[in-house]
């Protein structure tokens, strides 16, 4: 045991210390927790899923897997916030017209 | 993203919500008829795990706390997390507070929570329809 945690600490100092590793992969965990929040949509937790596995993936060296997961969460996200801005936007074209109607 | 289309999308998105902020603030939903219900409520007659944010936001745009929540209990838990993220994301791009903002990131983007958030709010969804709240 003593000797895998020594290895990853010697990873660790590697990743940190040796050739640069590349930037944590940006999940856009702010646009899946609100929209999960702001218009209840299944998308936004299967985003806020994938983001958990990017920070898993990047501390343990694994970038490129890191990079996709956060990739994944990012168009989860935006699939959720463009389907919940339509919904919005179809709502309120309805009650434009039901306004227009009722003049 | 391009440099041009994200300053697009950023003023988007703030005219979209300063638009919000004004007509949440204006019209009361749980009076007015003419704000979005729910279209879970509409279709199943089952709340989702967001029904009540609506109100809840007039309730906080004019500062009544506890009339929010009233509306969504979940929001105890998920204002302040919604609230760290965005802080320290902007926290992360000053030179300032780098380093804390990224130490704080570490835990509140650890897998463990995330997957504690979604299991809440799945939670919430089923506890709110039993308990009718």
């Amino acid at each position: 045991m003593e000797v895998i945690s020594e290895n990853q600490n010697q990873n660790q100092n590697q990743n940190q210390y040796q050739v640069q590793p590349p930037v944590k992969p940006d999940s856009g965990l702010v646009w899946g927790i609100l929209t999960t929040l702001l218009c209840c949509l299944p998308f936004g937790i299967v985003s806020i899923v994938y983001a958990a596995k990017v920070d898993g993936l990047y501390y343990a060296g694994h970038y490129e897997e890191a990079q996709s997961a956060a990739k994944s969460a990012k168009n989860w996200a935006l699939a959720a916030g463009i389907t919940g801005i339509s919904v919005g936007i179809i709502y309120l074209f309805l009650i434009i017209i039901g306004v227009a109607a009722s003049l | 993203m391009s440099g041009k289309t994200k300053i697009l999308l950023f003023i988007t998105t703030t005219a979209i919500l300063a638009i919000a902020v004004v007509v949440y603030y204006l019209i009361d939903p749980a009076v007015s008829s003419r704000m979005p219900r729910c279209p879970m409520l509409a279709l199943t007659g089952y709340r989702c795990p967001s029904c009540g944010i609506q109100r809840a936001v007039h309730q906080l745009l004019h500062g009544h706390f506890a009339e929010a929540l009233r509306y969504n209990y979940f929001l105890v838990l998920a204002m302040p997390y919604a609230a760290a993220i965005i802080v320290t994301e902007l926290g992360a791009h000053t030179d300032r507070f780098r380093a804390t903002s990224t130490k704080v990131m570490r835990y509140i983007y650890h897998p463990k929570v995330l997957i504690a958030y979604v299991v809440l709010y799945m939670g919430w969804w089923v506890v709110r329809n039993l308990l009718d709240l």
